[in-house]
């Protein structure tokens, strides 16, 4: 399957959605549902959505698919899709998706600039030729991390957070299990339990 | 040089002018000048004036005077010039008193009549109507009565037209107005900021069929002369209000001003000066559940049996009133108007392709809300209309609401027509409601909402539009509650809650409980069977009951399944559910009945609990004063992003694939009855039109109809404990409605009486809003 046709086979799956939701109280999908219905193929439809966008196929969409699919480049979208946005930000008559699109646009074209100076990052190229999901993200997160000044500010402040309350949670524990638990098992712990979800990969994001 | 003094003598009267200019002017010596102030204890002023003996021009002038020019006056030696005044003038009138007659009492002039515009038994201010209905004559299918320049018939004239004057006002001897003055009306925005008030306000050059207008929306111009000649003695004007107090006329008030031009004294263009009427715009309040209903609206569909069993049951009560089936299926396309710069222009709704094709379109109550309109009317009487405010929704029955709808006896009024506003789902009808008569306690004293208190839903996806936000809140008397409705795919209030008459003679606040949506009720009544009735069968119809004639259940359809049905046993249990979540043609995601147990348990009843509590919090309301209703939720979407700790319903697990998340968080779901969602009804005069559950059916052929339902039994049990003679109609509303995620009330409208304030307040005043409002 080429990206095209998944992306024709996204918007074949959005009309069949609206035709079963036709006599429905809510007459047509959210942006909710039409964002995931787009996600899930992941990143292989934004090209050819972003070139759709540009030939000016938003003209002929309602808010909601709209809505929907600024959703989806909110996540999957590059700064190719910083122009059609504008144009959807000066142009759709809808108040609400222009601030959507002027917000997106705003964000993607920041992120042009990030992106390509964290390309320039020697780790971050050898991690994209190893192809290695786990190496590739830690170098990615550490290639923004030298690039965006606040990245590491906002890392330090969670760390931080999450030893205060291992610290805080600690005597009582200690007293309970007699000893027996180190305050290192207690931040595991907490770990385990605040990011279940994302470390078992049963969650969404 | 002599001693030359001029007398002057001003009228008695009430009248509002007390300076005039004197003037002496001579081809051969300076002029001479002065002002004379009078005051009721002194109408005759002098001035002498020590000038050279010659011949000399003697002009009196002064806003609201007749002038006096005397020429050639030959002035040797001291001499007295008396001269009695006239006064003269134009004054502008309404209805200030609201009794039905133009007051006549001169206004104060260079100020507003009233001052403020003011409320209670003695409340000031003309209410202009909004005259929103089709009396006849108008420009085109689709137009209310003030979409178009002129006065729509006799009828229009009377009932929806106020009326405003000019009236010569004169003092003195008599005289003749000079050619040169002059007359302009004038409308502006009585609040700095709001739009121009052509655009709320419209005034016609008289009160006869076919009136033009002279000031309006089609008047690009805000102030205009007016013909003293074809004024005369006195002149009267219509005046409509164009639309309600909303987005840009927050105030709902504009002043109207007459400027008279009196040359000599300001010049040709400056006004010497002005009347003011101060005035509002009628204000549209939603209908509550304590009015009577005079009809009910529902679709002509092919379900004949429920439209069958809701003409029966309207019928039944004994206050019985009319069905109209509305037939979106066959209604032409039809035009809404809108006011564009200056013109009506028909509207399309932004990011909407065109008008709404002819079809089938179920949705009575998302295409509007119930209410009405009233005023003083000319002569004495009160005014009243339905009005149904559209909600910014786009679909089908929108072409019968305009084409068929609208009418002479029920207007329309559209606040988000003309915007940018999205249409999104939360814009519907089924997410506004209103409560009856309710207190809220302080500290120190109370406020009574005798009115009721509009609530709506707020859905991040899909919250109602800015426009009819605006409308809601500037009508200023059913002050809005916000509740959080994220927690439900469509998202409307009516999903999780609504109020039913209850006789408490003692507290007109509190005549009303509260009906919630409750799965813990549910699920409890279940338990209570689980030993006795186990094989009680949900969600099918049962043997020999209408729309099953078999031996057997007929289980109905819900996502993923042709038959959702199952016994209390089985919800009870720890199998798999046969509906799945999810978007319906992408996924199909099992659970357990242990897992939608636990999330409808602990989460669906917790964020319906914390709606409750923001009802707490506005107005006085207890747990005495709430019924819970037994309904079954389920997922059908799963809701994007992270989540945090306070999100999940049990901290000490995962997500559990959204059955850990509270319903409406990131990660967590949107939901839906499953069961029959019992408080999404139609309340009635004494009757309540409820959709059936189909919750667990227990087989007694000891018993009418061979069984009972569980969930049904225990809401009328409710009801009949209330005490007041409320019965339930449970009717079968499941293929039409149900499964297409709406009910009963999200199927019906209907028109309502004027709620009687003097029986419930004890107080005539309380009949009329403009009376029964304070300060």
């Amino acid at each position: 399957m080429t990206a095209q046709t998944d992306y024709q086979q996204a918007l074949t799956d959005i009309t069949t959605l609206v035709s079963d939701r036709a006599q429905d109280v809510a007459a047509k999908p959210t942006p909710n549902e039409v964002s995931q219905i787009f996600c899930r193929y992941q990143g292989t439809i934004a090209t050819p959505m972003i070139e759709d966008l540009g030939k000016g196929s938003w003209k002929n969409w309602e808010s909601w698919q709209l809505g929907g699919a600024i959703a989806y480049l909110s996540s999957y979208g590059t700064s190719a899709a910083v122009a059609p946005l504008r144009d959807i930000e000066q142009n759709y008559p809808v108040t609400d998706i222009q601030i959507q699109a002027k917000a997106l646009a705003d964000l993607l074209a920041t992120l042009d600039v990030a992106v390509s100076e964290a390309k320039q990052i020697p780790q971050v190229q050898d991690a994209i030729k190893s192809g290695n999901a786990d190496q590739m993200a830690r170098a990615m997160l550490l290639g923004l991390a030298q690039i965006d000044p606040d990245w590491p500010v906002r890392a330090s402040e969670i760390q931080t957070k999450l030893f205060a309350l291992s610290a805080d949670s600690f005597p009582a524990i200690n007293e309970m299990a007699d000893g027996k638990l180190s305050q290192n098992d207690v931040t595991k712990a907490l770990v385990e339990i605040l990011f279940e979800d994302v470390t078992s990969g049963t969650g969404t994001p | 040089m002599a001693n030359y003094t001029v007398q002057l003598t001003a009228p008695d009267g009430n009248y509002s002018f007390n300076r005039v200019r004197i003037s002496l002017t001579s081809a051969d010596h300076p002029q001479q000048a002065c002002e004379l102030t009078f005051t009721p204890q002194a109408r005759t002023k002098t001035h002498t004036f020590a000038i050279a003996n010659g011949t000399w021009d003697l002009k009196v002038t002064g806003a609201g005077f007749a002038p006096i020019n005397e020429a050639n006056i030959n002035v040797a030696g001291n001499a007295t010039n008396a001269k009695n005044l006239s006064v003269i003038f134009y004054s502008l009138h309404s209805d200030r008193n609201r009794d039905g007659t133009v007051d006549i009492a001169i206004g104060r002039q260079g100020h507003r009549t009233p001052e403020n515009i003011r409320f209670g038994p003695n409340g000031t201010g003309a209410i202009i109507p909004v005259n929103c209905n089709q009396d006849g004559g108008n420009t085109g299918a689709g137009y209310t009565d003030n979409q178009d320049n002129h006065v729509n018939g006799d009828n229009d004239l009377d009932s929806g037209i106020a009326h405003l004057k000019i009236i010569q006002q004169s003092f003195g001897p008599p005289a003749i107005v000079p050619p040169g003055w002059a007359l302009r009306l004038r409308i502006s925005p009585a609040v700095a900021g709001e739009a121009a008030a052509n655009r709320h306000f419209r005034i016609f050059d008289g009160i006869a069929n076919n009136s033009v207008e002279v000031l309006g929306p089609e008047t690009v111009a805000t102030e205009i002369p007016q013909d003293i000649a074809t004024v005369g003695a006195e002149q009267t004007y219509g005046i409509e209000a164009v639309r309600f107090a909303g987005q840009g006329f927050e105030s709902g008030r504009a002043i109207i001003s007459l400027l008279g031009i009196q040359p000599e004294v300001s010049g040709p263009d400056i006004p010497a000066y002005f009347f003011i009427e101060h005035v509002i715009a009628a204000r549209w309040i939603a209908n509550h559940h304590q009015q009577t209903v005079t009809r009910i609206y529902v679709e002509h569909s092919n379900d004949d049996d429920f439209l069958q069993s809701l003409a029966a049951a309207a019928a039944a009560e004994n206050t019985p009133y009319p069905l109209t089936a509305a037939t979106p299926a066959i209604a032409p396309q039809t035009n809404v108007p809108y006011l564009n710069g200056n013109a009506w222009n028909n509207f399309t709704a932004a990011g909407k392709p065109g008008l709404p094709t002819a079809a089938s379109d179920q949705w009575l109550r998302d295409t509007m809300v119930s209410g009405y309109s009233s005023w003083p009317g000319n002569g004495g009487g009160i005014e009243r209309q339905d009005v149904f405010m559209k909600a910014h929704r786009w679909h089908h029955l929108q072409n019968w609401v305009y084409q068929t709808l609208l009418n002479h006896d029920i207007g329309v009024f559209y606040p988000a027509v003309g915007t940018a506003d999205a249409i999104n789902d939360g814009n519907s009808g089924g997410n506004i409601s209103v409560t009856p008569p309710v207190r809220k306690s302080h500290l120190i004293g109370t406020t009574d909402y005798r009115f009721g208190r509009i609530y709506y839903g707020h859905h991040r996806e899909s919250t109602l539009d800015n426009s009819s936000r605006q409308f809601l809140a500037a009508q200023n008397m059913q002050a809005p509650i916000v509740l959080n409705v994220d927690w439900l795919r469509v998202g409307h209030v009516d999903e999780m809650m609504t109020f039913v008459k209850a006789n408490n003679p003692g507290n007109p606040y509190k005549r009303w409980k509260l009906l919630v949506a409750s799965p813990a009720t549910a699920y409890q009544i279940m338990r209570d069977n689980q030993v006795a009735h186990g094989n009680a069968t949900l969600l099918a119809r049962p043997p020999h009951s209408p729309g099953n004639a078999t031996a057997n259940f007929a289980g109905l359809p819900a996502p993923g399944t042709a038959d959702a049905s199952a016994t209390i046993t089985d919800f009870l249990g720890n199998g798999v559910v046969p509906m799945y979540w999810g978007i319906p043609v992408m996924e199909a995601n099992a659970y357990s009945y242990q897992q939608l147990r636990t999330w409808n348990i602990d989460g669906v009843e917790k964020v319906i609990t914390d709606n409750v509590d923001k009802m707490k919090s506005a107005f006085d309301l207890s747990n005495a004063d709430i019924i819970k209703v037994p309904v079954i939720f389920i997922p059908e979407t799963r809701i994007d992003g992270a989540f945090g700790l306070t999100d999940k319903i049990s901290i000490w697990t995962g997500a559990d694939g959204g059955f850990n998340i509270y319903p409406g968080r990131n990660s967590g779901f949107r939901s839906s009855a499953l069961t029959g969602d019992m408080p999404n009804l139609f309340s009635g005069n004494d009757h309540l039109f409820i959709p059936k559950p189909f919750g667990p059916w227990v087989v007694d052929n000891t018993v009418a109809n061979n069984g009972y339902d569980l969930f049904e039994r225990d809401l009328e049990q409710k009801i009949v404990a209330i005490g007041n003679g409320l019965a339930c109609d449970f009717i079968d509303d499941w293929d039409y409605y149900h499964a297409h995620h709406g009910e009963i009330h999200c199927g019906t409208n209907e028109t309502r009486a004027p709620f009687n304030g003097q029986v419930a307040f004890g107080n005539a005043r309380f009949n009329n809003w403009w009376t029964a409002l304070d300060g």
